[in-house]
């Protein structure tokens, strides 16, 4: 048999041709979904999954393409057969033919009984086709493959590049979102916080405004509005002339450029009234200049509040403190005159005894003479305590004065001692002095260095019972390193330390000791209070009024020197006077600080000029004096009331003082006599400027404490210049002759 | 002993002052304010003259001085007395022309001690 027969038998699988059962057996539909279930696998996975996927689905592409291919002509064909049922034992066989005969395949049909199923086909459709053979099959197979690979591996390519520029593109949009994001909250939080500040300068009590060049508001806050009567309105464009009085405005508007020119921040406190809209009212204002980016003004700041309280305060503080002041003056001068109103009457009694007792010896009735007598002491005991309260209501009511000379100390001594010696020999005590003849003079209040010596000297006889009282005196040398300490910056207030000649360093020291009841360091701390004694019992037991320490510290701090005490209770104590050698007062220009001979070439800008001190309550006639003396290149510091210009003497030690007489409160004559009684104050030069036509009695009063009177309104500025420049050159010369 | 002109307000110690230095053996002309001590210290030229100074009419600076001026009465030695223990008053006292100064309340003998010294010194001036 030549021909090949092509069996469709469906049950006939093993013989079948070699694709066909293979491909249909394993349908590619059924895989994939399967292999969908699996879960996902990472990316490179994932990735070789699709690639297995891609692989098996073009496959199988190429199959069903070469398969079509492959069949294309036959099925195109289609079969020309005729069933013939031949005969049923089922034997099948074909006679020789001609090739031009159709050839007829009988195959026999198992499961239709006996019949047969005839194909007819003709020759040509039995011969194998041209192409089927390897040589045309396998080229074209691979030809395809590869073709697919080529789409395959693009397609691949393709998709990765894709893959990526979603991804770059999902990345960009991210950080587009995210930035976005940002941005507004950025936004909202700026909003807020100007939303905070807006509401904070909105509601502080406070008047906060923003003025342009042209001094139009660009910023109000809603105080500013209330203050000047825009409430709930608009004032932005606008100028102060909307709210104040022109000469108000133009005020403010001077304050503004003056900022606007500066550039710098300016600070006051000033009243202003706006009748019908701001009653009086201390503000305290802040102007600051506004700049632009490249730092020029181009507008005005203005922060104010309301200080009217704080002031007005103050000057009740200030009101007080000068009654208190008043008062305590008022006190002590109340005590001075009592004093003096006592002495009067004490005269008579102490002077009719005298007599009486004198008259007594001559009429011959001497019983009465001891009566007398204790009339007499009782007087004398009187005015003693008497002087006391006198001397220390004038230490401090600012009116002790010293008087200053040299003496000998060994006389002064030989006196003391003289005057007190009966009292000690009354007491059964010894007195022993012990003083070197060469000490050299003492330059002090010589009345006050009695005063204490005697005072100090009848203390240690009064507490000590046969006992021994020692007086000794001693020159001591302060180191020099002291004064440089003491002077420390030149020209500056040294209130706490005084500095003197190189002379009175030294100082003296009068040793008062005695071997009597001794005291307490309680008692010691409470000594030198007035009107304290030690005890109360004291006081009955040995008398005295309890001033005579109190008096006498203050004396030696008056000279500049200090009373001291140690004692041991039951041993005894020990007084110690120190006075300089010199009790000068400091001199109102130091020596080293440079003065003018000539004070119009001197620049106002050196901060060495000699100061001088105005005290004046009238602001005008201060302010006055004030410019003129600082055109002159003199530094000026004013006071406005008594107090305040003894407080600013003593401080900053002025090299002259100009002085009002007419003030309230403390008046110039009780300024002039505090400065005077003051030995830090009592050198500087007063010139004192009155309105008052002064009156003999006045210038009695001023005779020897003031340099030099001008009246009010009678001198000129030349005048007062003149004096000034006069008195500091005249203090200059003193200070180099020293 | 001397002719004393006391001027004195007051009254009880212008008593007293004056019976004491009469019993000391001077002559006492007594005058109560400043100007009446001037009129009479003009009128009998006492040898010296106590003056208090816080008086009435005319104080004692005052009155001093207008002796001081007096070619009269210039050379009359006045002793200031006062009941004011501030030490500015002996100055004050001094610039208005006293030769001396005393203070209240009295303590004769040292008065006394000062009236004569400066009678001692103005009789020998004259002589001189």
């Amino acid at each position: 048999m030549q021909g090949q027969i092509y069996g469709f038998l469906p049950s006939g699988g093993k013989r079948a041709s070699r694709r066909g059962p293979t491909v249909w057996s394993a349908p590619p539909e059924r895989s994939v979904p399967a292999r969908r279930d699996s879960p996902p696998k990472p990316k490179g996975r994932r990735a070789l999954l699709a690639l297995r996927l891609a692989v098996a689905r073009h496959a199988l592409l190429a199959a069903f393409t070469i398969l079509l291919l492959a069949l294309a002509p036959a099925q195109a064909q289609g079969p020309v057969a005729t069933n013939h049922v031949l005969d049923p034992d089922g034997k099948t066989g074909y006679a020789e033919l001609p090739p031009n005969v159709p050839r007829i395949s009988l195959t026999p049909n198992r499961t239709k009984s006996k019949a047969l199923a005839v194909e007819h086909r003709s020759i040509d459709q039995i011969v194998t086709p041209w192409y089927a053979n390897a040589w045309v099959l396998v080229p074209g197979a691979c030809g395809i493959l590869g073709l697919l690979g080529w789409v395959f591996v693009s397609r691949l390519l393709y998709a990765n590049k894709r893959r990526e520029a979603e991804r770059l593109r999902g990345q960009m949009l991210e950080q587009e979102r995210q930035s976005r994001a940002a941005l507004q909250r950025e936004v909202a939080e700026r909003k807020k916080a100007e939303e905070y500040y807006q509401a904070l300068v909105e509601t502080i009590p406070h008047i906060v405004v923003r003025k342009d060049r042209d001094g139009r508001y660009t910023f109000v806050n809603s105080t500013s509005r209330d203050w000047a009567g825009f409430k709930g309105r608009d004032m932005l464009g606008k100028d102060d002339s909307v709210w104040a009085p022109p000469e108000l405005a133009r005020q403010i508007r001077q304050l503004d450029e003056e900022v606007l020119a500066t550039g710098k921040t300016l600070e006051m406190v000033r009243a202003i009234e706006v009748p019908g809209l701001v009653p009086r009212t201390f503000l305290h204002s802040i102007r600051s200049p506004i700049r632009d980016d490249y730092g020029n003004v181009v507008g005005v700041q203005m922060l104010a509040w309301d200080v009217t309280h704080e002031k007005e305060t103050e000057e009740a503080l200030r009101a007080a403190k000068e009654t208190a002041d008043a008062a305590n003056t008022a006190k002590s001068q109340f005590l001075a005159n009592m004093s003096h109103e006592l002495r009067t009457p004490l005269n008579a009694i102490i002077g009719y005894s005298e007599m009486l007792q004198e008259e007594a010896g001559d009429l011959g009735t001497q019983a009465l003479v001891p009566d007398l007598e204790k009339i007499h002491a009782a007087g004398k005991h009187l005015l003693g305590l008497i002087n006391d309260i006198l001397d220390l209501s004038k230490v401090e009511a600012g009116k002790m004065t010293l008087f200053l000379e040299s003496f000998d100390v060994p006389k002064l001594v030989q006196d003391v001692t003289t005057t007190v010696g009966p009292l000690v020999a009354k007491s059964g005590n010894q007195l022993e002095v012990q003083c070197p003849a060469d000490l050299g003079p003492l330059r002090a209040d010589q009345t006050k260095v009695r005063q204490v010596l005697f005072n100090l000297l009848s203390n240690a006889n009064k507490f000590t019972d046969q006992g021994r009282i020692r007086l000794s005196v001693e020159r001591v040398e302060r180191e020099s390193v002291e004064r440089v300490t003491a002077s420390g910056g030149t020209g500056q207030p040294r209130s706490h330390a005084p500095t003197l000649p190189r002379s009175t360093l030294n100082t003296l020291h009068f040793h008062v000791s005695d071997s009597g009841i001794g005291m307490t360091p309680e008692q010691v701390a409470r000594l030198f209070q007035p009107f304290t004694q030690a005890e109360a019992s004291t006081t009955r037991k040995y008398g005295g009024t309890g001033l005579g320490l109190a008096i006498s510290k203050r004396f030696c701090q008056m000279m500049g020197g200090d009373l001291t005490v140690a004692s041991e209770l039951g041993k005894g104590s020990t007084f110690t006077v120190s006075l300089p050698l010199e009790a000068r007062r400091e001199p109102a220009v130091p020596a080293s600080a440079p003065l003018p001979a000539e004070p119009d070439c001197q620049s106002p800008t050196a901060n060495r000029q000699p100061l001088v001190l105005v005290i004046d309550d009238e602001a005008g006639a201060r302010d006055l004096v004030q410019r003129a003396l600082t055109k002159e290149g003199y530094r000026v510091e004013s006071a406005v009331a008594g107090a305040e210009g003894l407080a600013l003497a003593r401080k900053l030690q002025p090299a002259a003082i100009t002085l009002d007489v007419m003030m309230p409160g403390m008046d110039g004559w009780a300024v002039l006599n505090a400065l005077k009684a003051d030995p830090f104050t009592a050198d500087i030069p007063v010139i004192v400027l009155t309105a008052k036509d002064l009156t003999e009695e006045d210038r009695r009063r001023l005779n020897g404490h003031v340099i030099q009177i001008l009246q009010k309104g009678g001198y000129s500025m030349g005048e007062l210049l003149e004096e000034i420049r006069k008195l500091l050159t005249s203090v200059a010369d003193v200070a180099k002759d020293i | 002993m001397a002719k004393i002109l006391l001027i004195e307000d007051n009254e009880m110690n212008r008593d007293m002052l004056s019976r004491r230095l009469q019993r000391h053996g001077h002559t006492v002309l007594l005058a109560v304010d400043g100007a009446d001590g001037l009129q009479k210290a003009r009128a009998q030229i006492p040898e010296l003259i106590l003056m208090d100074m816080s008086l009435p009419v005319m104080d004692g600076w005052e009155a001093t001085r207008q002796l001081k001026a007096d070619e009269a009465t210039r050379r009359i030695p006045v002793i200031a007395l006062t009941a004011h223990a501030m030490a500015t008053d002996e100055q004050q006292a001094r610039d208005a022309g006293c030769d001396d100064f005393d203070t209240k309340p009295i303590e004769l003998p040292r008065l006394l001690d000062k009236i004569e010294s400066l009678l001692k010194t103005c009789r020998g001036g004259i002589k001189t």
